[in-house]
């Protein structure tokens, strides 16, 4: 039977949706994993008021390069328990943090998502992907000062060794779970400097990390010896979106080229000067979401780093009631890019992009920008 | 919390609980990933409890985080996103078998709408939410609700998935 008009319709999903049955309400797992995002939104509200008190010091120059990073403790131990070659209960990481434990444990409930707390990362075991050969892939995840790396290893890879800032070196050793080779990780935040992988009892590569906010982010893998890119990092935008302050940059270096906004970062794995960015390509997009677990209004707020052509200085978006935002481009290492952060409404209609002249170079439609509905996240 | 508001919040959660989940399966298609989006939803309610209970509309809230959350996961595993025509292993309760293969037949319709079109029908005709409240929810403007729910009501009264005698 063919639907032919909207009451019918109305009937039909009635019978349909009103007769699923849903299992209990979890009400204690939702209080748990409600309780897990509260402590995330402690540290976005952390990290919005250093970038207000360091806006504060730089106004008339807000754009400058990144030079407030807190320095990493001097003083701290950390050590990894050893755990065999199988996950038990789910544990894939474990050891101590001065006198605290910190653990990194796999929960098949929380599918590829994880949460994290104080000394404690759970992540669902779809989280990690397969890594062929000698390959390693990490992600980092933080809470409170203490900063986590999850990861998965390709058969060939015999240890992991992550080098601290006060010199130790951790041995991770993979540890098998849901048909995959895990390596994870705690230690105090800004104190990881290093990772290197091995095969067999020789070093395959070597990685050193972009620092997003204190944490860790490892994208390239280098031969040994090999140098990799200067490290350069530039601020490429920074303000405020109902309440929620925000701040975008851009870091190149032996790390590849890192786009990173308040609550993430994008990678490129990469070893020489990126000039593979087209213009108009999103580098690291949080679109169409919460702008910052921090709070704010902006449920539908669009944001992130966007390339844009070499020879434009600033883009002006013109907004749907006569708004005008105009957004300064910021050269990094052959790239040309902006920070953006911009409500779901009201609407972009236009863009504007100038050169250093200020001369116009081209308008558009505002196609593309914020969020129309069904597009989905971008990141 | 306090023991009291986390009282108040397993009320809130009890009452809403199920048409959290059907709303999630109207999406989905998924029994099981609907009462994770739906779970996903309250526990960001949780989180911001304070300001959810003072909320004018709550339940408006939830239904965005489900749509919001739902299109998050189609980004994330667009690839694995391919209708294989099979059905999630649910016989809902109250269900006679008569009626399985006509539900089964509208949820593989409603599936093979783009998502804003599936979010548009579910909340208009399911839960007979205004085009203004639909709006909200979605993100969109009124025009856009019209459209969405315009343009997928034609491709439902064409779906060879429900003409007589259409696949299974």
């Amino acid at each position: 039977m063919s639907i032919q008009d909207e009451r019918e319709l109305r009937g039909r999903l009635g019978a349909l949706l009103d007769g699923v049955a849903p299992g209990p309400a979890p009400v204690s797992q939702a209080v748990r994993r409600g309780r897990g995002i509260r402590v995330r939104r402690w540290i976005g509200a952390a990290a919005g008021l250093a970038v207000i008190v360091a806006g504060a010091a730089v106004v008339p120059a807000l754009l400058q390069a990144h030079t407030t990073t807190p320095a990493a403790p001097l003083h701290y131990k950390v050590t990894v328990t050893k755990l065999g070659g199988s996950a038990a209960g789910g544990v894939i990481g474990a050891g101590t943090i001065g006198t605290e434990h910190w653990r990194v444990v796999l929960d098949r409930s929380l599918g590829d998502g994880c949460e994290v707390a104080a000394y404690v990362l759970t992540c669902g075991d779809a989280y990690g992907s397969p890594a062929s050969g000698r390959a390693v892939s990490l992600a980092s995840s933080s809470a409170y000062d203490t900063e986590f790396e999850i990861g998965t290893v390709g058969a060939g890879v015999t240890r992991v060794a992550i080098q601290l800032s006060n010199g130790a070196v951790l041995n991770l050793r993979p540890v098998t779970a849901a048909g995959l080779r895990w390596v994870a990780v705690a230690a105090p935040l800004r104190t990881i400097r290093r990772a290197v992988s091995y095969a067999g009892d020789s070093e395959y590569r070597y990685a050193i990390p972009y620092a997003n906010d204190g944490v860790a982010e490892f994208s390239t893998w280098l031969r040994p010896g090999q140098a990799g890119l200067p490290p350069v990092t530039k601020a490429v935008g920074a303000g405020d979106l109902d309440g929620v302050a925000w701040h975008a940059a851009v870091g190149v270096g032996p790390w590849g080229y890192c786009a990173s906004f308040i609550n993430g970062s994008s990678c490129f794995a990469t070893t020489t000067v990126p000039r593979f960015l087209s213009a108009g390509q999103i580098v690291h997009s949080l679109a169409c979401g919460p702008l910052s677990d921090g709070g704010g209004k902006n449920d539908g707020a669009s944001a992130g780093v966007m390339a844009v052509p070499p020879d434009v200085k600033d883009v002006v978006l013109r907004f749907a009631g006569g708004g005008r935002l105009r957004l300064a481009a910021i050269a990094v290492a052959g790239t040309r890019v902006l920070g953006y952060a911009i409500a779901d409404r009201p609407a972009v209609i236009q863009t504007l992009e100038y050169g250093v002249h200020g001369q116009l170079l081209h308008s558009g439609s505002g196609t593309g920008w914020g969020c129309p509905p069904g597009t989905g996240v971008v990141g | 919390m306090d023991a009291a508001a986390d009282a108040e919040f397993s009320d809130f959660m009890h009452g809403r609980w199920s048409q959290l989940v059907r709303l999630g399966y109207g999406l989905t298609g998924d029994l099981q990933l609907a009462e994770d989006l739906a779970q996903t939803a309250f526990a960001k309610a949780y989180a911001s409890w304070g300001r959810v209970r003072r909320a004018d509309n709550p339940d408006a809230y939830l239904r965005r985080i489900v749509v919001n959350a739902n299109r998050t996961r189609f980004r994330k595993v667009r690839v694995g996103e391919v209708l294989t025509g099979a059905m999630p292993d649910l016989v809902a309760a109250g269900t006679r078998p008569d009626q399985l293969h006509e539900h089964d037949t509208l949820i593989e319709a409603l599936l093979a709408l783009p998502y804003g079109q599936r979010a548009a029908v579910v909340l208009r005709y399911w839960l007979d939410l205004t085009e203004t409240e639909t709006a909200a929810v979605l993100g969109c403007s009124v025009g856009n609700v019209k459209s969405q729910a315009s343009r997928a009501l034609a491709k439902l009264r064409t779906s060879p998935l429900l003409l007589e005698g259409g696949p299974a």
